[in-house]
């Protein structure tokens, strides 16, 4: 569950490595949790009819809107020695960026293009993100695997899935 | 505690029926299968095949549907050991370190080492079960809601336990889990945070967002990386590790012991179950552990710490079901429509006047726990060949699987649109050091302890003082307490420790 770098990093140099940074991008993460936590507590105490509607939500939310302010306050000390290094900037995730997109547009547009044709258009796609640029492996890869999967789910496995072809 | 003639009418009846062990196998193989692909589970494979068991005999059926929960107990370990996706939710804590392992390059090892103690797991909570099914009906309803959120209380700060981070972020991240699982209709009738969404109304399913938090955020992490093992060495498929892995594991038979036994208690509580029980264990192998700063890295301890007790708590489950026809979970809820397909209700009764058929289906489940043994190997071996696929296929791939299955266990896009959102959300997590599990953890217990919380207010009246006058809370809060001072105490001597090797470093 650990991040692995693509390669394996070089041995970072401490004594020459670049002024510290702070992690405002943690900062604006916890802020936002910490919001969200807020929201949703003061949302159900709009509608709560007693206490039982609130019992767990309201104190939880408390207690996790002080540890996100907390988190997000101490991520601002500056990064410095082995963290700062091993720290990959986020120009350096956009194939990952480009998968959760993929991933994203992919589910949104299932009932439309059902999951045989998506399905095939997803692993093309995402294969053509990854690098692969040989354009019979990107149909070998994508046409009879969606196929594939979907038959093993709709006819053996009798899952209703919304399918466009087949 | 044994009545020897129901053993021995057991015994018989076992050996005149040929057809209720021409069904283990298949059985094993099925639930192996559905446990193993994200987004199915052992429930599904029990689903799906319950129907076919309306035209055996009681006992076949029984042990037909016992053998797709036992292989499912140790399916969902495939997964999470190569892929970091757990199959079912009773395997959460296997993918912790197992893997890492895979990532060492002992994927086969770990695999060895789970398949061991899920075999011995079961076989544990089944021999357990023989002894107790009696005795233990008359405690397990003296067990309240206060007892039962106390429980919660308990695997909520877990969350503490297994966060790597820091405090405030597995906090943070677990009460996100906590308030996600209270989205939908509550127990009361009350919309919350719903936003007037239809899809919204049953709440936001855990085994799809769990598939997203770890699998979607984990495999779009890899993105860019060649193979899951980057040793091409170490990718190659043999049997001598995965035997190595299966032999260390019965060499530490203590731990093994140590998690079967946690898994068949929790297992005995109703509506717990496995997915509890693999978090309970892990956490006491890693308090327990003389280095627990390596567990979470590859530490085999976590596996077969995990593994046990998830496996053991079906025996744990079936007590429960035997004693009270109550169901501990899903898997045995379905169990409870296969007695009713055949006009047999559980509780006491039925274990006064049926003790052979009740001695006969926990013999049957312990040479069902044999049984894995072999057929999980060829499982396993075959499984294995996972690590030499290139990760740029493996990505698009496991992600169609799991927006498939999780369709499947929706039956609407809600299923395909969690795995994307908690994907998201899962990958921003790690890039800021929040850990997912935690997340995970809460989403899986948060219902529970709601549903606990509620009621203990309800009979108390909101009076604390209420708690006194139940002996089983006061001992089960000073255990949470110990518990609890044993893991700053300890987290305090962590931080000492590494001062003390920083200073020296420097």
């Amino acid at each position: 569950m650990t991040d692995a770098p693509r390669t394996p990093p070089a041995a970072p140099d401490l004594e020459t490595a670049p002024t510290p940074r702070r992690n405002w991008g943690a900062l604006v993460f916890a802020l936002v949790l910490a919001a969200a936590l807020a929201f949703y507590a003061w949302s159900v105490m709009g509608v709560a009819r007693g206490l039982t509607d609130y019992l767990l939500i309201l104190p939880a939310a408390a207690i996790g809107m002080a540890a996100a302010l907390w988190a997000g306050i101490a991520d601002l000390a500056p990064l410095k020695g082995l963290a700062q290094v091993t720290r990959r900037p986020l120009r350096e995730e956009t194939k990952g960026i480009a998968l959760l997109v993929l991933t994203g547009v992919y589910a949104c547009l299932l009932p439309w293009i059902g999951f045989d044709v998506g399905t095939a258009l997803f692993i093309a796609l995402a294969l053509i993100i990854q690098g692969e640029r040989s354009w019979w492996r990107l149909a070998l890869a994508a046409v009879p695997g969606a196929a594939l999967m979907t038959w093993i789910f709709t006819d053996l496995l009798m899952v209703r899935l919304p399918v466009l072809l087949f | 505690m044994i009545d020897l003639s129901a053993f021995s009418a057991a015994l018989s009846l076992l050996g005149s029926d040929p057809l209720a062990w021409l069904v283990v196998i298949p059985g094993l193989f099925i639930g192996l299968i559905f446990g193993a692909i994200p987004g199915l589970s052992i429930s599904i494979a029990m689903a799906v095949f319950l129907p076919a068991t309306l035209y055996m005999d009681f006992l076949p059926a029984i042990l037909f549907l016992t053998a797709i929960f036992t292989g499912g107990g140790f399916g969902g370990a495939v997964p999470a050991i190569l892929m970091n996706i757990p199959g079912t939710s009773s395997a959460v804590a296997t993918a912790f370190d197992g893997y890492p392992m895979s990532k060492n390059g002992q994927h086969g090892e770990a695999l060895g080492a789970g398949l061991v103690a899920s075999a011995v797991g079961t076989l544990f909570g089944y021999i357990l079960l023989m002894f107790i099914v009696s005795p233990v009906a008359t405690w397990v309803l003296m067990l309240g809601p206060t007892e039962m959120l106390i429980v919660a209380i308990w695997g909520l700060l877990l969350i503490a336990v297994l966060n790597d981070s820091s405090i405030a972020k597995g906090l943070a991240a677990g009460i996100l889990g906590i308030l996600i699982s209270t989205i939908g209709y509550s127990d009361t009738g009350l919309m919350r945070g719903t936003f007037g969404s239809m899809y919204l109304l049953d709440g936001i399913p855990a085994i799809p967002a769990l598939i997203g938090l770890f699998a979607a955020s984990e495999l779009i992490n890899m993105a860019g990386r060649d193979y899951l093992i980057a040793d091409r060495e170490m990718r190659k498929m043999k049997l001598k590790p995965i035997l190595k892995g299966a032999g260390d594991t019965l060499r530490a038979w203590p731990r093994v012991m140590r998690g079967s036994a946690i898994g068949t208690l929790i297992g005995i509580i109703p509506g717990v179950g496995a997915s509890v029980a693999n978090l309970a264990s892990y956490a006491a192998a890693k308090r327990l552990s003389k280095e627990p700063e390596s567990f979470g890295k590859g530490n085999r301890e976590g596996v077969v710490a995990s593994e046990a007790a998830n496996s053991s708590s079906e025996g744990g489950g079936m007590v429960t079901l035997l004693a009270l026809g109550l169901p501990g979970g899903a898997g045995t809820a379905i169990l409870l429509g296969a007695f009713a397909m055949h006009n047999v209700t559980g509780g006491p009764r039925f274990i006064s006047e049926n003790t052979d058929i009740v001695y006969a289906l926990i013999l049957g489940n312990i040479a069902q726990a044999i049984l894995l043994l072999g057929v999980g190997l060829v499982f396993v071996f075959l499984a294995s060949s996972i690590v030499k696929i290139r990760l740029s296929y493996l990505i698009p791939y496991v992600l169609s699987i799991s927006m498939m299955g999780t369709y499947a266990i929706t039956g609407s896009l809600v299923g395909p649109l969690t795995v994307a959102g908690a994907g998201a959300l899962g990958w921003i997590m790690r890039r800021y050091g929040y850990p997912v599990t935690a997340t995970v953890v809460g989403l899986l217990i948060g219902p529970m302890a709601e549903g606990e919380l509620t009621r203990s207010w309800q009979i108390s009246g909101g009076d604390p003082a209420f708690v006194l006058g139940r002996p089983i809370t006061m001992v089960m809060l000073v255990l949470l307490v110990l518990m609890l001072a044993a893991i700053f105490v300890g987290k305090q001597m962590g931080r000492r420790s590494a001062a003390l090797v920083e200073g020296e470093n420097a």
